[in-house]
């Protein structure tokens, strides 16, 4: 007698629909994976020609809604079917555990993460086009069970943001390593937070050294909260240069 | 609503699962856990309606049983285990645990000692057990 999940095959299903799923990975917290996700997906939807699923897999700690400009408390799941994202802009969607848990934390162990991952990708009715997974710090359970669930059925493209800092390039280096050992596709490298030219220097080094390819870097932008909500659309204006190359080398990932 | 994608992953897993055997008759025991607040009823008929489907389709007999499975909690700082049924539970946690079960960490604490570190020991999901 053998026990199978059926959540497995209800994601697989989900995951098949997307051109392409991109996994933000940083294994240092606070180099800004939470905000660039939010500009990409703004960014990718400037032409009209992308719709943007956008999945918060920082279970723990819940961001992305808050770069996003929504208030947790508002979230409201519709059932369909399944369950629906949240509408953040007409061309971009959303799923977060902060729409269940509100202001409360989910303290989950290994195995409950797991639990996480499979029901989200099993149950939510997404209608996007390209995948943006925001994730926790670290390289651990969320991860390696997206990146289980994601090689069987729509391969994974890693892009890793780091800031110029030491710490921040070393965290960029191990993950580095790890994935390309693995074979896991890594769409590029993002730097952000640059303040100077040898901060940007240090970005492209890096991913020279690493042979990965130096998708762009990200200014350093004062008083970055007061983009969060719709105002990310002009933030991605005024960034300009940066993020249109960013967002050209993701378009031309698509196959 | 969820039971028709449920039941439907149901039947899919069951047809992968036959495939991979070369069976054309499969037996399974579905074991739907008292977390995943599913409307039985419904979810009979979904299955009944796929299952007649498939077999008109594929020629693929799948039998199931359904078997309900009582949710329980084991507490990881004390020991302590207990039902759900053993605490009052707001109307919103009840529906965030329907949809991730795991939202239970944030509504729940170990009524011995109030730790929300605990292990979902049974009823959490549902789950296909191949006979
Ligand atoms: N380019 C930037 N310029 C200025 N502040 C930024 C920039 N990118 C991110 N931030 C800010 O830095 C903080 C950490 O960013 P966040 O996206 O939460 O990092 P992570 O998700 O990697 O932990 C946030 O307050 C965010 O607004
Ligand atoms: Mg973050
Ligand atoms: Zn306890």
């Amino acid at each position: 007698m053998s026990v199978v999940d059926p959540r497995i095959t209800a994601a697989k299903r989900n995951l098949e629909k997307f051109s392409l799923v991109i996994p933000v990975f940083s294994p240092k917290g606070g180099v800004g994976k939470t905000f660039i996700t939010a500009l990409m997906a703004y960014s990718l939807t400037l032409d009209n020609e992308f719709t943007i699923s956008l999945l918060d897999a920082d279970f723990t700690n819940p961001s992305l809604h808050i770069v996003l400009g929504l208030d947790e408390s508002n979230l409201k799941i519709e059932e369909e079917m399944g369950i629906k994202p949240i509408r953040v802009a007409p061309e971009i969607e959303l799923m977060t555990l902060a729409a269940f848990v509100k202001d409360l934390t989910v303290p989950l162990r290994g195995n409950d993460i797991v639990n996480v991952v499979r029901e989200l990708l099993a149950i939510t009715r997404w209608s996007g086009k390209i995948m943006l997974i925001d994730s926790p710090p670290g390289f651990s359970d969320t991860h390696l069970e997206f990146l289980r669930l994601l090689i069987e059925v729509k391969e994974p493209k890693v892009l890793l943001v780091s800031t110029p800092t030491t710490l921040a390039l070393k965290a960029t280096e191990r993950i580095t390593k790890t994935l390309l050992s693995e074979n896991i596709k890594i769409l590029g490298l993002i730097g952000n937070m640059c303040l100077s030219n040898d901060d940007e220097g240090s970005i492209v080094q890096k991913a020279q050294q690493l042979t990965i390819p130096y998708l762009g870097c990200i200014p350093y932008i004062s008083n970055a909260e007061k983009f969060y909500g719709t105002s990310m659309l002009e933030l991605v204006k005024k960034i300009g240069t940066p993020l249109i190359s960013i967002t050209k080398i993701i378009k031309e990932a698509i196959e | 609503m969820h039971e028709l994608a449920l039941a439907q992953a149901v039947v899919m897993t069951l047809i992968e699962e036959a495939s991979k055997r070369s069976l054309n008759n499969i037996n399974a025991e579905v074991v739907v856990g008292e977390l995943q607040s599913i409307d039985m009823e419904i979810f009979e008929y979904n299955l009944n309606e796929l299952k007649e489907l498939v077999y008109q389709e594929r020629k693929i007999k799948i039998n199931i049983r359904i078997v309900r499975e009582e949710a329980k909690f084991r507490c990881n700082r004390c020991g302590y285990t207990w039902r759900l049924s053993d605490l009052p539970i707001t109307e919103d946690a009840k529906e965030a645990i329907h949809f991730i079960p795991e939202a239970a960490h944030s509504y729940i604490q170990c009524p011995r000692c109030g730790s929300r570190d605990f292990e979902i020991i049974s009823g959490r999901g549902v789950y296909v057990r191949l006979i």
